[in-house]
């Protein structure tokens, strides 16, 4: 078993701040993917994580014991590269046991792990076949099982799926969450996509520019985002964003928007001045024809629709703000031009207008 | 001078601390590599502390030691009146001899091969593949098998022996591999922009000035060198073609250290070496990640 | 292969017959019309000379070339010439060390400029200009270097060791080895550049793998690497192999063939017959004992590279 800590993690390019004091704990069995765009620090961390990037501030502890300073090999870890880094000289047995051979483990144990790997990634018929013959699926269970025949509990995975077609890319997302269950074992995972973190996921950590956004399960990083960055940059379409203004009167804070008066819950209104950022996501408003909404509810002329199937997007243009709104195919064919759009009790977030951070309601804090 | 590393994707695999190595490996490295580039500066230096020494210096101190009262005594006379058999009058016009065989040789066979590389890639022709196999072929056999049925060939038609001789056998040999360079570098421009340039109804001539030709200047580059160095180091095709008033530098030099006349020279013979040698090696120097990519073009996928 | 060119897209056999504008298959027609001259020119040159030169070797030319049909008789000769078999023996010795060592010394140049040292740049500038110079220079520098009586050898003794002998230049057992030397001083270089960018090639990613592994880092070029790199390295062998084919003017510069002809390789065996000793008929023989050699060279790397790719 295995239980990750990362500690005040530090990174530098010259002048470029790769990780800027990330700390967060990995508990044993849980699956953590390390979410955010491209040059967030995300891979940089993994790379940490693995050994292969040498920390420039703070320690990784692997169940309480400091392995900073160990080689990549001496921490005892599974990892998978995007690129699937197979040895293209060698067949697929070779390349399972090449590392083991390396560290002067026993024939008998080497045939026992690959062939233990092979049978659990259902690539038995691929032993005696190069890289080179293999489809990019294949390839993607070779790289897998190059990760398993070593014995860890801690297994990294970097951005593993990005080079599979969007089809083969569901069916082994399936197949590596069945495959964390089966084992048991921790799993670190980085991606890009946030489909891909919020299926998989026990955890999620998104980062952006280097520092640790949020830290949390899917649900709470999709429903309470911890900043302006996580709202924009989780969920498709992202969390609708609006700068509102505060105004106090008898029945507690309200926030006025586009002639909308949202009330503010004490919890929250005790801790805003002025302005404040208003976060609600699509499937949160309920459109209805204009004017029959009521004061908590914004008016404005319907730009398009998207149907996407299961549902459609509606989207709304409310002052100089674009809004979406998801509704049932059926309500969308008989929509007006002019639509109220009412956000559900207790689905708005709010966020401070400067530093993009959530302020916590009362049930969070 | 400009070697940067340009190579793709370049990863050190050390690890990035240094731990991967140890300090007595570290020790070993730069040891192997500070020989090795020993190895391969010595005969320079020696040549150059040769070439600036008397001659007297020569024949009583080693090899190894510095010219004591460096003097370009030796170059004046390998460049002016070093003997060449009977006539002494240096190498010096040598250099005239290699630039009249050089600049119309390059200017032709990279010319040709551009068209050559263009038509072959980036137009449907039958058996182009074939067409190229054949031409490439040509490049790997030896001149020796080829070279007495051409004094033949080049008598009967009256340019045996001259410059337009030379010259014509220089581009026969120069052929292969140049228009293999420019053939692989027009397979990898994006074929959309010579689509596009056919809809728009420009002819072969008229994509190759416009479009081709303004996009190719790297490739042009890397193909002159080639066919500067490769024609400015010939020596056997322009003894035997160029005839004996168009003697090349390389030819000369090897005639001038055969010379023996009372003792052998060896300052003035390596002043003359390093005069032959110094135009290569300024290209070299001025080209620097070009010159590589020229000379290992061959390695390039054919 | 003409079915990757951009232009065959949708026109079946692509004839000129086929309709279009009249630019269309003006400009097709063209790009045939500019490859005649080289088609031309090959043909004439490269194969009418191949056929012409093998033809004379059936012949009882000597002087002057002659038509009448001897059979094998100039092949005879040749392998009754002394001087033949030395120099066919010498390509061999010649040529197996010549690529032997500028492989071995070039890919460990390469690897170790791999390995992420400072001054690269510079140390790539002296391993590699050489290869700028002709070998009629590099004879003639380490003819000079390696001189008995001037060179290292004399340098050596000066220094107190009198009984240091290096005068392998001198000895007819010996020359070719220091035509090696100095081949691999030229050429060594061209490798390291190659291997150099083909290692550069490689994916970073499986030197990460192979850390997290625990692969040790000489295990990886050697099991991994190098077998990655064998098409390169089979390019490198193949530059390197025309080169001792071709190689006439190395000896010219350093030994003259000599002493004796102990040095003497066909190229120079050829080029001596032809036209100093106007032996047309066994220069010829001679030179198509070349061409059999070299197109044997050529299938048996091409044969190598499609098994690799097999």
């Amino acid at each position: 078993m295995t239980r990750v800590s990362l500690q005040n993690i530090d990174r530098h390019y010259g002048a470029l701040h790769a990780l800027r004091d990330v700390s967060f704990e990995v508990e044993d069995g849980e699956f953590v993917v390390l979410l955010g765009p491209s040059g967030c620090g995300k891979s940089t961390l993994l790379s940490s994580i693995a050994g292969l990037d040498p920390l420039q501030g703070g320690q990784i502890l692997f169940d309480d014991q400091d392995v900073s300073r160990l080689e990549p090999a001496q921490r005892n870890i599974g990892m998978v590269f995007q690129s699937y880094a197979l040895y293209p000289s060698m067949k697929v047995r070779s390349n399972l046991s090449f590392g083991l051979e390396s560290q002067r483990m026993s024939r008998a144990k080497i045939d026992e792990r690959v062939g233990w790997a092979a049978q659990l990634l259902q690539i038995e018929p691929l032993l005696d076949r190069r890289p080179a013959a293999l489809s990019g699926g294949q390839r993607q269970r070779v790289a897998i099982g190059r990760a398993l025949v070593r014995d860890t509990d801690l297994f990294l995975f970097d951005e593993p799926l990005s080079n599979l077609d969007a089809k083969l890319r569901t069916e082994m997302r399936v197949e590596i969450k069945a495959l964390h269950k089966r084992l048991g074992a921790t799993f670190i995972y980085v991606t890009h996509d946030q489909v891909e973190a919020m299926t998989l996921a026990t955890r999620i950590a998104v980062m952006n520019g280097g520092r640790l956004e949020q830290y949390d399960t899917p649900e709470t990083v999709y429903e309470r985002p911890a900043s302006t960055f996580v709202a924009s940059f989780i969920g498709a379409p992202p969390m609708n964003l609006l700068p509102a203004r505060v105004v106090r009167g008898d029945g507690g804070a309200v926030a006025e928007v586009q002639g909308a008066r949202l009330p503010i819950p004490s919890g929250i209104a005790a801790q805003v001045e002025g302005e404040v950022t208003l976060g609600v996501r699509c499937e949160a408003l309920t459109v209805m024809p204009a004017g029959s909404g009521g004061p908590e509810a914004f008016t404005g002329s319907v730009v398009v629709t998207e149907p996407l199937g299961a549902d459609t997007l509606v989207w709304v243009e409310v002052g100089e703000h674009r809004l979406c709104a998801r509704i049932p195919p059926r309500d969308a064919r008989s929509l007006p031009g002019e639509v109220a759009l009412a956000p559900a009790s207790g689905a708005l977030s709010f966020f401070h207008p400067e530093s993009g951070q959530r302020i916590p309601g009362e049930a969070e804090a | 001078m400009s070697f940067t590393d340009t190579r793709t994707g370049y990863h050190r695999p050390e690890a990035p601390t240094g731990r991967g190595w140890g300090t007595a490996a570290r020790v070993g490295l730069w040891a192997f590599l500070a020989i090795s580039a020993l190895f391969f500066a010595i005969p320079l230096f020696v040549m150059l502390s040769t070439s600036l020494k008397t001659a007297e210096e020569v024949r009583g101190g080693s090899v190894f030691a510095l010219p004591t009262d460096p003097s370009l005594a030796a170059w004046g006379k390998a460049w002016g009146s070093a003997c060449i058999g009977r006539v002494c009058e240096g190498i010096s016009n040598g250099l005239w001899n290699s630039v009249k065989i050089l600049v119309p040789s390059t200017i032709l066979s990279v010319a040709i091969a551009a068209i050559n590389g263009y038509a072959l890639s980036l137009w449907r022709v039958p058996y182009a593949g074939l067409l190229l196999a054949g031409l490439l072929l040509g490049a790997f056999i030896p001149f020796q098998v080829m070279i007495y049925p051409l004094v033949r060939m080049f008598a009967q038609v009256g340019i045996y022996g001259s410059l337009t001789g030379v010259v014509v056998v220089h581009v026969l040999f120069g052929l292969p591999i140049l228009t293999l360079i420019f053939t692989n570098f027009y397979r990898s421009l994006p074929p959309e922009l010579m689509k596009a340039a056919r809809v728009d109804g420009a002819g072969f001539f008229r994509i190759f000035r416009r479009i081709v030709l303004p996009m190719s200047a790297n490739v042009i580059i890397v193909a002159v060198i080639l066919s500067f160095t490769g024609v400015w180091n010939d020596y056997l095709l322009a003894l035997i073609f160029a005839g004996r008033d168009n003697l090349p530098m390389t030819v000369q030099l090897n005639s001038l250290v055969g010379t023996r006349i009372g003792l052998p020279e060896y300052n003035v013979n390596m002043a003359a070496t390093l005069i032959a040698a110094l135009p290569p090696l300024i290209l070299y120097l001025i080209s620097g990640q070009y010159f590589v990519r020229g000379v290992t073009a061959g390695a390039v996928k054919g | 292969m003409a079915d990757t060119t951009p232009f065959s897209g949708g026109r079946r056999g692509g004839s000129a017959g086929s309709p279009g504008p009249l630019g269309r298959f003006g400009a097709d027609n063209m790009a045939r019309l500019v490859l005649v001259p080289t088609i031309l020119l090959c043909l004439i040159g490269y194969y009418g000379s191949i056929a012409w030169t093998t033809g004379l070797s059936f012949t009882s030319s000597s002087i002057l070339p002659r038509s009448e049909f001897v059979g094998l008789e100039q092949y005879a000769r040749l392998w009754s010439e002394p001087r033949w078999h030395v120099a066919f023996r010498n390509m061999f010795v010649f040529g197996g060390l010549y690529i032997a060592f500028c492989l071995a010394f070039g890919i460990l140049l390469a690897i170790a400029m791999d390995q992420g040292v400072r001054g690269r740049t510079l140390l790539q500038t002296v391993f590699l200009y050489p290869i700028a110079l002709s070998f009629i220079v590099t004879g003639l520098a380490w003819q000079w270097f390696l001189n008995p009586t001037t060179g290292l050898q004399e340098f050596v003794q000066g220094l107190g060791f009198e009984n240091f002998r290096f005068d392998w230049l001198s000895r007819p057992d010996r020359a070719v080895y220091t035509l090696v030397v100095a081949g691999v001083w030229h050429s060594a270089g061209l490798v390291m550049a190659i291997v150099f960018a083909g290692l550069g090639s490689v994916d970073g990613e499986i030197w990460r793998a192979s850390r997290v592994d625990g692969v040790p880092k000489w295990r990886m070029y050697l099991r991994v690497v190098l077998p990655m790199l064998s098409p390169v390295l089979l390019v490198c062998v193949v530059l390197l192999a025309m080169d001792v084919v071709k190689s006439y003017e190395l000896v010219v510069a350093m030994t003259g063939g000599g002493p004796g002809y102990s040095t003497d390789l066909p190229a120079k065996f050829v080029v001596d017959h032809y036209f100093s000793r106007a032996n047309i008929g066994l220069a010829s023989a001679a030179a198509t004992v070349m061409l059999i050699t070299i197109l044997v060279i050529l299938l048996f790397s091409g044969l190598a590279g499609r098994r690799r790719a097999a």
